[in-house]
């Protein structure tokens, strides 16, 4: 499951602030007062995380939408 | 379409742990302080599952018993609370004495269940005069928006859902007062996006055709209807209807 939200292309990526290489770990995404821990793409440095388009718009639009009752 | 109940996936124990249900042990832990069983109370989960009621309400120094249907489920239970007292039954038949229980939990297993007004029956023999039942299970909440064509498998945690009105008059109807009723709809939006996350599609937990993301059924009559998830504190009255 730990890969579930990352795609190979995202390790790829670079933290600018940091420059370093992109790792997977847990990162906590709240939205609209529930807390969810989602293996991410984030930067072991300063733990800043990357949101593919793919996830903002797939999963993350599914959840928006189920936690706003839309 | 899964050909297992929800609560017997892999994906799901994995990722909800042994509270296969929203809101975890929180919803299991409110309706204990609403109920307010002390050390001495009798208490029986029915559909305990993986025995996680039975360890929280032990760990409260109550008398807690589980009962399920399912071996393998009491198997998984057995190994992981080794000294709970878990017994294979069904709940339409209760191996219990009359008026010998303080009180009953029984937690997103209703609406599975075959027979229900049995089973209604079943809790309110073996419970004691003013005994308190703790019931918490998806509910249907009418909706004005058209509904989403689909079927409900017959093995859905869905498929026996019922509107609160009708679910309010059967527990009535079988001699129990409504002492409270807490929606905690929250939770199950919360898991239902845990599962999004996690990858697991919603048509696996709800045993829905599509995947519904929506979550919307139409009733019989044709009228939309959407899940809700709540929790009823019962208790017997002294006669039935």
């Amino acid at each position: 499951m730990k890969e579930t939200n990352v795609r190979p292309e995202d390790l790829a990526w670079r933290c600018m602030a940091c420059d370093r290489e992109m790792e997977i770990g847990p990162v906590t995404v709240e939205y609209m007062g529930h807390r969810f821990t989602v293996d991410l793409a984030r930067c072991p440095g300063c733990g800043r995380a990357m949101v593919s388009e793919d996830l903002a718009m797939g999963k993350m639009a599914e959840v928006e939408q189920i936690l706003e009752d839309k | 379409m899964p050909a297992i109940r929800p609560y017997e996936s892999p994906a799901l124990q994995f990722l909800l742990g042994p509270a296969l249900r929203p809101g975890g042990l929180s919803v299991t832990q409110r309706a204990a302080e609403l109920c307010d069983f002390s050390g001495k109370d009798r208490v029986v989960d029915l559909g305990c599952g993986l025995g996680a009621t039975v360890d929280f309400l032990s760990r409260r120094e109550i008398d807690a018993s589980g009962l399920d249907c399912s071996a393998s489920m009491l198997a998984k239970a057995r190994s992981r609370y080794p000294s709970a007292r878990l017994v294979r039954a069904d709940a339409d038949r209760l191996p219990f004495r009359s008026e010998i229980l303080d009180g009953v939990f029984c937690e997103c297993v209703f609406s599975l269940l075959r027979d229900p007004v049995l089973v209604l029956a079943e809790v309110h023999r073996v419970l004691v005069g003013r005994g308190r039942w703790a019931l918490s299970d998806l509910y249907l909440q009418p909706q004005s928006h058209p509904p989403t064509p689909a079927g409900v498998s017959p093995i859905s945690c869905l498929a026996g859902a019922r509107l609160r009105p009708q679910m309010d008059l059967m527990l009535q109807d079988a001699g129990f007062s409504i002492l409270a009723w807490e929606d905690h709809t929250d939770r199950l939006k919360h898991l239902a996006a845990e599962l999004v996350f996690a990858g697991i599609p919603l048509s696996e937990f709800f045993a829905f055709p599509s995947a519904g993301l929506h979550l919307q059924m139409p009733l019989q009559d044709g009228k939309p209807a959407k899940p809700g998830f709540a929790l009823w504190i019962l208790q017997k009255e002294s006669c039935r209807g």
